[in-house]
């Protein structure tokens, strides 16, 4: 009984895709919804990334786009470069995907690696400057390679991406996260957040624990950054500029940082909401500007308060055993 | 009773909706009304609005002898790729447009294009240089030239009202503007009956110093300097070219197209000559007319986005009465087969969904720049 509880969260996401297929064939909602979600879920990936670094470890970390372009560069050089996508047979083509997809894992996991050293010896602001100008230097880089398109951008990617893929990789990054976060790695983590000095004292490796979360944050933004690639179809190296990073920064702190609940409504509802006052035409991100200070005076912990949804708890399961000194009782 | 109210409503709102769909006619336009890029699209507005005026005064448009009622539909694009691809699906598959206009950058107009390709819309993309965007597919047309066209334009000036044989090229090799204008201006000349004799290159913006090229320059027989490099480069360029002794004729793109190219030339750009989109002096009665008309309603004269957006307006506008029907195909075909009179000339499209149009040359004379002449594709 207990096995098929904890399938409840996959198959609730399995049929929220079902059902959206069926909606579109229907012909309730439109394509215009649908790629919507699309960048909604991979705007709450990058977002969980973020929380990661953020939100459990307390580093600062406003370079996150950097990690979002490596990531859907290099896995548009394998699909686009490497192989040309559009010739290959139709069983090959999700082989492919799959493999820039892990391209994307490791090179943008690299990146984390490589900003996360730094952040050994530097705190906040400190911090916070280097990864703003890693960012940056990524941007730079990717305007002298003319392979992917410098500063005019990268063209001809093919647009692979469906709900589906999305809603899978959106799946593994929550269940990683959820067992991440739950286990005595994700602890170890809080515990620096909370304390470095004293975790260090209770034997905590704090540089480890440091470099795997800018490591992890940055690989699942790198994943996104990939399936954003493959939606868009083209990419251009000033969509990952620093005001692409402070989104991801807003959609944390807005949804609530303390929480992956937050991390991931506040990226969904603040993907939708910019598209759903085009009716306002002009005064659009005015309205959506207002709404966001309103917010943030009047719910300051963010939409969803410090709360998380009940699935994104494990239950630890706990036996007599394992609880050393129960039997004593 | 209230319930009662609300069901009626809703139904009211549905048969409305119904109404609203039918027999109507819709544009749909992507511009940056919001974000860094937002001056440019309050200027392609103006555009739009001043050719609705011009050709829809009562916002009607005449289909297969049915006049239908017009719908214009802004959509902000941020200037961001990824908010341009959500305008475009809007567009598309909420509003039900016959047509899209816009945006005005390349970076945007490549994220729109393949949604509009795949959905079988037309598109007039404003302000896109890059060649790749009308390469996405059919359906995609621009309504500005592209980068190496203006090479040509220049060496067909040279030779043609210069009538010079022998050029000179300055160029900056780690620019894409500047590389391409460079090998269709050599390109171009060499088949009209001239001759590049000298090629300088530098590599980046960041160069100050151009002597050593300028001293090759002067010992090579060239009547002609081509310096396709943007306002600040060209600006120390046209100084040290002459205080090097150089006196050739200068020539360039519309990357002198700024009034700041004075403050750093310092009056050494006198009879220097460049390619543009428009000039507000152009003599053809149609700009004119178009001119005076901006000026009429927007007491101001018009700047390539405002004339760009005005054609692209009357483009669509043209080739859906031309079609005769909404279908896309036919909309896109019409399109294909234009050859209107605008303010910049007699637009016509290639193969490759570029205008074949006219660039106006300008020249720098005392400081402000003066209409010299039209060259034609």
């Amino acid at each position: 009984m207990k096995g098929i509880k904890s399938y409840i969260p996959a198959l609730g996401l399995l049929v929220f895709y079902l059902v959206c297929i069926q909606l579109r064939q229907a012909g309730y909602i439109k394509n215009y919804w649908i790629q919507i979600l699309m960048f909604a879920l991979i705007n709450a990936m990058v977002t969980l990334g973020l929380y990661l670094i953020n939100g459990i470890t307390g580093q600062f970390s406003i370079g996150q786009a950097g990690f979002v372009s490596v990531g859907a560069y290099s896995s548009g050089a394998v699909t686009t470069l490497l192989f040309n996508f559009s010739s290959l047979s139709a069983a090959a083509k999700p082989i492919v995907f799959l493999l820039s997809i892990a391209v994307a894992a490791l090179v943008s996991g690299f990146c984390g690696y490589l900003i996360g050293r730094p952040s050994l010896r530097l705190k906040g602001d400190y911090l916070a400057i280097v990864t703003l100008a890693f960012g940056e230097i990524l941007r730079a880089i990717i305007r002298c390679i003319p392979q992917v398109g410098g500063p005019r951008g990268f063209t001809g990617l093919p647009r692979y991406s469906t709900l589906g893929w999305i809603i899978v990789f959106f799946g593994l990054t929550v269940w990683f996260m959820r067992n991440y976060i739950h286990s005595s790695f994700g602890r170890a983590c809080v515990s620096i957040r909370e304390d470095e000095l004293a975790s260090e004292t209770m034997g905590i490796d704090t540089t480890k624990y440091k470099v795997q979360a800018f490591v992890i944050g940055a690989t699942m933004a790198g994943v996104a950054g990939a399936l954003l690639a493959h939606v868009l179809g083209f990419l251009h190296p000033d969509q990952f500029n620093y005001a692409r990073s402070t989104d991801f920064l807003v959609y944390l702190y807005a949804g609530g940082a303390g929480t992956m609940s937050g991390a991931i409504v506040g990226a969904c509802v603040l993907t939708v909401l910019p598209e759903m006052l085009r009716f306002l035409a002009g005064w659009r991100l005015v309205i959506y500007g207002l709404l966001l200070v309103l917010m943030m005076l009047y719910r300051p912990t963010g939409i969803c308060g410090g709360r998380e949804f009940p699935f994104l708890v494990p239950r630890l399961k706990r036996s007599p055993e394992a609880i050393g000194g129960r039997h004593d009782e | 009773m209230r319930k009662f109210l609300v069901v009626v409503g809703i139904i009211a709102v549905f048969l409305c909706s119904g109404a609203f769909a039918a027999d109507e006619v819709r544009i749909g336009i992507v511009l940056p009304i919001s974000g860094q890029a937002a001056m440019y699209g309050a200027y392609c507005k103006t555009g739009i609005e001043l050719a609705l005026k011009e050709l829809a005064p009562d916002n009607t448009i005449t289909v297969g002898g049915k006049k239908l009622p017009l719908t214009i539909i802004y959509e902000d694009n941020e200037n961001k790729p990824e908010i341009t691809a959500n305008a475009y699906r809007k567009l598309i598959d909420q509003d039900e447009v016959t047509a899209i206009i816009g945006p005005e950058s390349s970076s945007t107009a490549l994220a729109g294009a393949p949604i509009a390709q795949s959905s079988g819309i037309p598109v007039v993309t404003i302000f896109p240089t890059n060649p790749k965007v009308t390469q996405v597919g059919d359906y995609i047309f621009r309504a500005c030239f592209i980068d190496p066209f203006q090479g040509a334009v220049m060496a067909k000036y040279a030779y043609n009202d210069l009538k010079v044989t022998k050029a000179a090229v300055l160029y900056n090799n780690g620019n894409d503007f500047s590389k391409g204008l460079t090998e269709f201006f050599t390109k171009t000349f060499a088949e009209l009956g001239g001759k590049v004799v000298i090629t300088e290159a530098y590599g980046g913006s960041d160069i100050r110093d151009f002597n050593a090229q300028f001293n090759n320059i002067k010992a090579s027989d060239a009547q002609v300097l081509f310096m396709p490099n943007t306002y600040f480069e060209s600006g120390l360029q046209m100084q040290q070219a002459r205080s090097a002794g150089i006196t050739l004729p200068l020539i360039g793109g519309d990357g002198w197209d700024t009034p700041d190219l004075v403050t750093i030339s310092n009056g050494s750009e006198e009879g220097a000559a460049y390619s543009c989109a428009f000039s507000h002096e152009a003599t053809t009665p149609q700009a004119q007319k178009f001119v005076q008309a901006y000026r009429a309603a927007y007491n101001d004269v018009p700047n390539s986005n405002a004339v760009l957006s005005y054609e692209s307006l009357s483009i669509v506008y043209r080739a859906i009465e031309a079609a005769g029907s909404l279908d896309g195909a036919a909309i896109r075909d019409a399109i294909a087969k234009t050859k209107l009179e605008l303010p910049s000339g007699v637009i016509e499209f290639d193969s490759d969904r570029n205008p074949k149009k006219p660039a106006v040359i300008v020249m720098y004379k005392g400081g402000k720049t003066s209409y010299v002449t039209t060259v034609n594709p």
